[in-house]
């Protein structure tokens, strides 16, 4: 017990050996956190869906469930499709600044083409999934609802391009989810274009 | 720094940690003569925090029924992130865990850490061996592959074996008529709870009643009898730094061991996980060879040995008697050792005798019962049989009438 | 003490790898597979895809952790070897129901993904070369490896008609009398028939061999990822080992 104690050293060891332990329990915690991911059987569910759209007619929705959500395809009318640049002031985001689409989808119907409308079904406020309302004297918004979804939790209402209306719960536009066309008539939901590789 | 320094007082005053490490860690002194058979009780601690985040995340993805349980293994395996590395801990870790147990034992048998005055240190070990051999059959069944179901159901056909009551209790236990849903799904709710709870509450008790004694050392002498004017013990050394050191480094030579199997033999040749388990249960068809899991095979071999009926009683229910007497016999080894020394360094020639005869007839037992059984290993069984139950029932005799060497005063 | 604690560790290391150096000294028929030799285990499943997956299952294998593991291009993968009917995600069932298969067969042809494991590799291996003509069979052949397994012989076009020599007259066999014989009998050898098959009998070594490692691979599938992550695992613990060695060593000089 009255040796000369080599300070530096002991430090040193104590040190590294501590900083290695402390490596160590986050390497083993590594595959824990990990093992929470979604698995491939989960990965597999959630692939990209091909939606065949050529029985959708205009003002028809047709609900589809990718990623365990429901995904809506619904084509407009010509005239909806007309009436969305009428609805600017009444509406949270009409120029969909917010990232809750696509780039591709960024425009003013917030879809590759214009009569094709597609949308993750689910409330940006809380979560519920709004109901489709394409009638126009459904709501009396000042003249402002031209057909869209209305959520029956907490009552937030969107455009025909999921687009949220001022004054109610959701401040945000419904999401885009990533979609391409296959074909003419085929959709590919789930994805932003053909995988190579 | 100051700030947690604050934080400590706060804490310590509401939560004695400051005296619990004086206690338990710089001030707690063990015998400076310890060797490496004293490494295994730390390293059952690991393995059973192990066992214990690797079930919790297997219990995860796991579905505990007939129809499922097969293919969610395969789940686990295969589908969720790292859910391979994840079942080859537990898997390993339960081999792992038998082996350092019967060592951690072994090193209680060589040394006489039963003896006065840790009877209660002995018999709680002793009571957590066998509730980790019930949990380690209860978590058997759960693969549903075809090992398991029929071990299962081997198992607990020995409650069909007690006269009388035999019958209606094997029904009682399977909760049906057969290895079932039922089965599977209470053996998952006692693998998974009720086990584990028992366990940690034994192992709390194990460690509270060593601390309270003090470790033995091979030498089987106290070291609080010759302290310093401090009062520490003159022949003790001191657990942390000293020995938690020697324990990290005693760890990290383990983990290399374990890590060499669970990365590169998780099958072990087929002795960790055995191979006829890749196929799902089938209750119609028994697989060709049927053994118990290793750690099991000593005992099932005792369970095998008996060919014969007595008395009136079924051979087979013998077999289970002479099974569950063979778990049970050191149970009562604090009060069957009536030597005057504590250690086998300073028993005499009968007591190291029967010791070797005792270890050398488990292991064999062990080969046997992994062996399909044929005439000649069951002799050999029955002879093994003899020496296992001799070291105990003979022990009150040769250890109190052979000849000790002196034991110094000190180490 | 630190001496002999040394030597434990030593000796200990020894126990543990005595088992990897008799595994190197086996007999030379055994075959070794390989999971790092990606062309095979390609071969292998599109072997599977041709003349197993009709009857056979890979339950619990998906399609795209084959392409993934076998590094074969998902768009490639998609177009030539996935099924009409299947998604990339989905697991490999086979085409026929499992009630057919047992009016067809009499049994359910057992799932494959862990075959290798329950048996091993050097079994499928040797089963599949075992097939010989016994006309007393359902379909005609019988095995060796297997004695009077259900399955047909779907390689025999590759392998060509195999029929069965014994030294015992009374079982020198031309096809016509039902006679099986076990793996051990040594009085029996397979020998050519008369219909040749496309391949030669390397080649066909080589479709057995591609087959088996394949299997050996579905059995076990994180097995490469496994060993390359041990071998990092094990370095780290070494060198923490040596740490805690050293600052132990430290620690206990102050009781000299």
């Amino acid at each position: 017990m009255t040796r000369m104690v080599n300070k530096k050293r002991r430090q040193f060891l104590i040190g590294s050996t501590c900083t290695l332990a402390a490596v160590g329990g986050v390497g083993i915690a590594t595959p824990f956190i990990a093992a929470w991911q979604p698995s491939r059987q989960s990965r597999a569910a959630g692939a990209p869906l091909r939606v065949d759209i050529s029985k959708l007619e205009p003002g028809q929705q047709m609900t589809v469930e990718w990623q365990g959500q429901p995904v809506w395809v619904v084509r407009r009318s010509a005239q909806s499709v007309s009436e969305l640049s009428d609805l600017t002031s009444y509406l949270v985001d009409p120029f969909s600044q917010q990232a809750q689409q696509p780039s591709y989808a960024q425009n003013l119907y917030r879809s590759l083409k214009p009569e094709i409308s597609v949308l993750v079904g689910v409330c940006t406020h809380l979560g519920c999934s709004p109901i489709y309302h394409p009638e126009h004297s459904a709501q009396d918004l000042d003249g402002g609802w031209r057909g869209g979804f209305i959520c029956p939790c907490h009552g937030s209402k969107f455009d025909l391009a999921g687009r949220a209306y001022k004054h109610f719960p959701a401040q945000s536009n419904l999401v885009v989810p990533p979609y391409y066309y296959k074909s003419e008539t085929l959709l590919e939901i789930g994805i932003d274009g053909e995988v190579n590789g | 720094m100051a700030l947690l320094g604050k934080f400590i007082t706060w804490l310590d005053d509401r939560l004695p940690i400051k005296s619990f490490y004086k206690k338990h860690f710089t001030d707690y002194y063990l015998p400076k003569n310890l060797n490496i058979m004293y490494v295994f009780g730390v390293l059952a601690l690991l393995l059973l925090v192990n066992q214990l985040f690797s079930g919790i995340w297997l219990a995860m993805s796991y579905q505990p029924s007939p129809e499922k349980a097969f293919a969610s293994i395969q789940y686990i395996m295969r589908d969720v992130p790292y859910g391979w590395l994840i079942r080859y801990l537990h898997t390993t870790g339960a081999s792992a865990l038998f082996i350092v147990l019967y060592l951690h034992i072994l090193r209680g048998l060589l040394y006489g850490s039963y003896k006065k005055p840790r009877e209660l240190v002995w018999l709680f070990g002793m009571t957590l061996y066998f509730v980790i051999m019930i949990e380690g059959f209860l978590g058997y069944l759960l693969p549903w592959g075809q090992m398991s179901y029929w071990g299962a159901q081997v198992i607990t056909s020995i409650f069909g074996s007690i006269p009388v009551i035999g019958p209606g209790l094997q029904e009682w236990v399977r909760g049906d008529y057969y290895v079932s849903a039922a089965t599977l799904q209470r053996f998952y709710a006692l693998h998974v709870i009720a086990f584990p709870l028992l366990l940690l509450a034994l192992l709390f008790l194990h460690l509270s009643t060593l601390r309270h004694v003090g470790s033995n050392n091979p030498a089987g002498i106290d070291i609080k009898k010759y302290r310093d004017h401090n009062g520490v013990p003159l022949d003790g050394v001191a657990f942390h730094p000293y020995f938690v050191t020697k324990d990290l480094v005693a760890i990290g030579v383990f983990m290399l061991l374990f890590c060499c199997v669970v990365f590169f033999y998780p099958t072990m040749e087929g002795y960790f996980l055995e191979p006829t388990n890749l196929q799902p249960a089938n209750r119609l068809q028994t697989p060709e060879h049927i053994s118990a899991v290793w750690y099991f095979t000593p005992f099932y071999a005792m369970l095998r040995a008996v060919t014969f009926s007595l008395f009136g009683f079924e051979a087979k229910f013998l077999g289970a008697l002479v099974m569950m007497l063979a778990v049970l016999m050191p149970f009562f080894l604090p009060w069957l050792d009536r030597s005057a020394v504590t250690s086998i360094r300073y028993k005499g020639r009968l007591s190291k005798l029967f010791m070797v005869l005792f270890c050398l007839s488990f292991v064999v037992l062990g080969v046997v019962g992994s062996l399909p059984a044929s005439l000649a290993s069951t002799r050999l069984a029955q002879v093994c049989c003899v020496f296992y139950f001799a070291y105990f029932l003979l022990m009150p005799w040769y250890s109190r009438y052979e000849v000790t060497r002196p034991v110094p005063e000190r180490i | 003490m630190s001496i002999l604690w040394h030597r434990y560790v030593c000796w200990f290391g020894l126990v543990i790898l005595s088992p990897m150096l008799f595994a190197q000294g086996e007999g030379v028929t055994k075959i070794v597979p390989d999971l790092q030799d990606l062309e095979s285990l390609q071969r292998g499943f599109a072997l599977y895809s041709n003349y197993c997956s009709s009857c056979h299952q890979l339950e619990y294998v998906r399609y795209n952790r084959i392409a993934e593991d076998l590094t074969i291009p998902k768009s490639l993968f998609a177009e030539n070897l996935l099924p009409k009917y299947a998604r990339m995600g989905d697991q490999i069932t086979s085409a026929i129901s499992k009630s057919e298969a047992k009016a067809w067969f009499g049994v359910v042809p057992p799932d494959l993904t862990l075959a290798a494991g329950l048996h091993d590799p050097n079994w499928i291996y040797r089963y599949l070369q075992g097939f010989y003509q016994d006309k007393s069979r359902p379909f005609g052949v019988n095995n060796r490896v297997l004695p009077n397994s259900m399955m047909p012989n779907v390689l025999e076009h590759l392998q060509g008609e195999r029929w069965l020599r014994c030294k015992d007259k009374a079982r020198d066999f031309d096809g016509k009398h039902a006679t099986s014989v076990t793996l051990g009998d040594s009085n029996c050898v397979i020998v050519d028939g008369e219909i040749k098959g496309q391949l030669t009998d390397q080649e066909f070594k080589k479709v057995a061999y591609d087959i088996a490692n394949f299997l050996t691979y579905t059995a076990d599938p994180s097995r490469s990822k496994r060993e390359s992550l041990g071998l990092k695992v094990l370095l780290f613990i070494g060198l923490f080992t040596l740490f805690a060695y050293l600052l132990k060593r430290e620690f206990w000089r102050d009781l000299e």
